[in-house]
């Protein structure tokens, strides 16, 4: 793709000016949609509904969950709370046509705000070719040690696998993940997302 | 190695190479006051490199070196901290348009303020990684507007702007994370003239030196009229080209139109009297 440009100048067509200037604009997570899914995809009560549960009942409780948790942050987030971050995002993904990392870890980044507010994580690679986002505190595992549950024999990073998964169905881009790292052994669970 | 790559390359060759040093989070929960465009200040980009005021350049004139030391230290920690730049070649800017992105063309605040460049002439720098996509909150700063290319069209940006003659710096935005490459010139540029004029390192040497051939020079000069660090000198007894390595920030315009190829850039590290010039 040539990009047209000639030194100092604008590109013609490619020039995003404000659209409606003075106007304000809510670019961080609306707080109606944190409200929203923690009660539509409640921690505590998936953690106390696994309790006498086998490790392949949990694990498939899990899944459903985390797939109920990034249907829920697709449609509120798409929809009702809306921000202009995600807007600008899928102008620049239908510019670029460059879709990864960003419509990716929008949804991913979202789904644990609107589950887990608490939680501390951050995104260590946003490439187009990798994204990687660590998990340092996560309340699913607090909440099920609270609860005598051992992490060790419920991989509880299948709720989050299966969540991203749902995000990524939905960019429909050919993304891979893996976990490289899980809490507790690995004081981080280390997720890694791979664009085909 | 430079203390940044000291600090943050984490096994990648270059602290800019280092995937990590361009991620940051896209949300964090609103606040509940209403946000409304402009309203929060971006001063490290507004501001360009104002990290020195009136006292220092009196004192300088002055003659008080030590409250020029003192002031001068005291704007090279706060630089270092928030918002400084490291001169990189058009090679590694290739290799860094590959791992960062979004990518955007914007209007360069230096030039806007140097020069009253209006913005439809002044599309010179780059903006880039996650707070692009909410450049509108800070309209002032990206005054003009902003294009997002791909990286391919980056890299046909970045040799536009090599070759006319700008040096291509990486900036942090609260250190170590990246978020622009800038375009410079003396005396447009502020972080330029602010290491040049007032000896305030706000902007870094690169990792390499630039270095002439006596044997390939063929005395054409073409080089003489790129370097914007004062490096470069034109001897007309030899008619050849003469680079001062302690003066040298690596950026590789003169490189870029030797035809002979008689200049070449040799890794800093190399070279034990400049190796910890920086």
């Amino acid at each position: 793709m040539k990009s047209r440009y000639r030194y100092g100048k604008p590109i013609p067509d490619r020039l995003h000016t404000l659209e409606d200037p003075g106007q304000p604009l809510a670019f961080d997570a609306d707080r109606g949609l944190i409200t929203e899914v923690s009660e539509r995809c409640d921690v505590k009560s998936l953690v106390a509904g696994l309790k006498g549960k086998g490790p392949e009942e949990s694990e498939a409780d899990m899944r459903a969950f985390g797939q109920r948790l990034m249907a829920a942050t697709i449609e509120l987030a798409d929809g009702k709370y809306i921000d202009r971050a995600g807007e600008v995002i899928e102008k620049v993904a239908q510019q670029t046509g460059i879709f990864f990392p960003h419509s990716l870890q929008r949804y991913v980044e979202l789904s644990i705000i609107g589950s887990r507010p608490l939680d501390r994580w951050n995104i260590t690679k946003a490439t187009t070719k990798e994204l990687v986002l660590e998990v340092f505190s996560c309340s699913v595992l607090r909440e099920m040690r609270e609860a005598g549950l051992e992490a060790g024999e419920l991989p509880c990073h299948v709720l989050c696998l299966s969540s991203f998964e749902a995000a990524a169905q939905k960019i429909g881009d050919g993304v891979e993940m893996e976990v490289l790292k899980s809490l507790p052994q690995d004081g981080v669970c280390q997720f890694s997302f791979q664009h085909a | 190695m430079c203390v940044w790559c000291e600090r943050y390359s984490q096994g990648h060759e270059r602290w800019y190479l280092n995937p990590a040093n361009y991620a940051r989070r896209l949300y964090k929960v609103r606040k509940e006051e209403v946000e409304s465009a402009g309203a929060e200040a971006n001063p490290q980009a507004a501001g360009g490199m104002a990290t020195v005021g009136r006292d220092y350049i009196e004192a300088m004139q002055a003659n008080d070196h030590e409250t020029v030391e003192r002031l001068r230290t005291a704007a090279e920690q706060r630089s270092w901290a928030v918002h400084f730049g490291q001169v990189v070649t058009i090679e590694e800017i290739h290799q860094i348009l590959e791992i960062i992105y979004p990518i955007s063309l914007i209007t360069c605040a230096c030039r806007r303020s140097m020069r009253g460049l209006p913005d439809e002439e002044n599309f010179t720098c780059v903006g880039m990684g996650p707070g692009m996509y909410k450049w509108e909150r800070w309209p002032e700063t990206y005054r003009g507007g902003v294009h997002f290319l791909t990286p391919d069209e980056g890299k046909e940006v970045i040799d536009v702007l090599n070759r006319r003659g700008l040096v291509h710096c990486m900036y942090t935005f609260g250190t170590p994370y990246l978020g622009g490459i800038c375009n410079c010139d003396y005396p447009d540029c502020a972080g330029i003239r602010t290491a040049q004029d007032l000896g305030v390192k706000t902007l870094w040497k690169g990792h390499y030196v630039a270095d002439v051939d006596s044997d390939r020079c063929n005395g054409c000069a073409l080089c003489a009229r790129r370097c914007q660090f004062d490096a470069l000198s034109f001897s007309p007894s030899t008619q050849m080209a003469y680079i001062d390595p302690l003066k040298c920030f690596g950026c590789g315009l003169c490189r870029n139109v030797c035809k002979p190829n008689a200049i070449a850039m040799v890794e800093r590290a190399s070279l034990p009297a400049v190796a910890e010039v920086w």
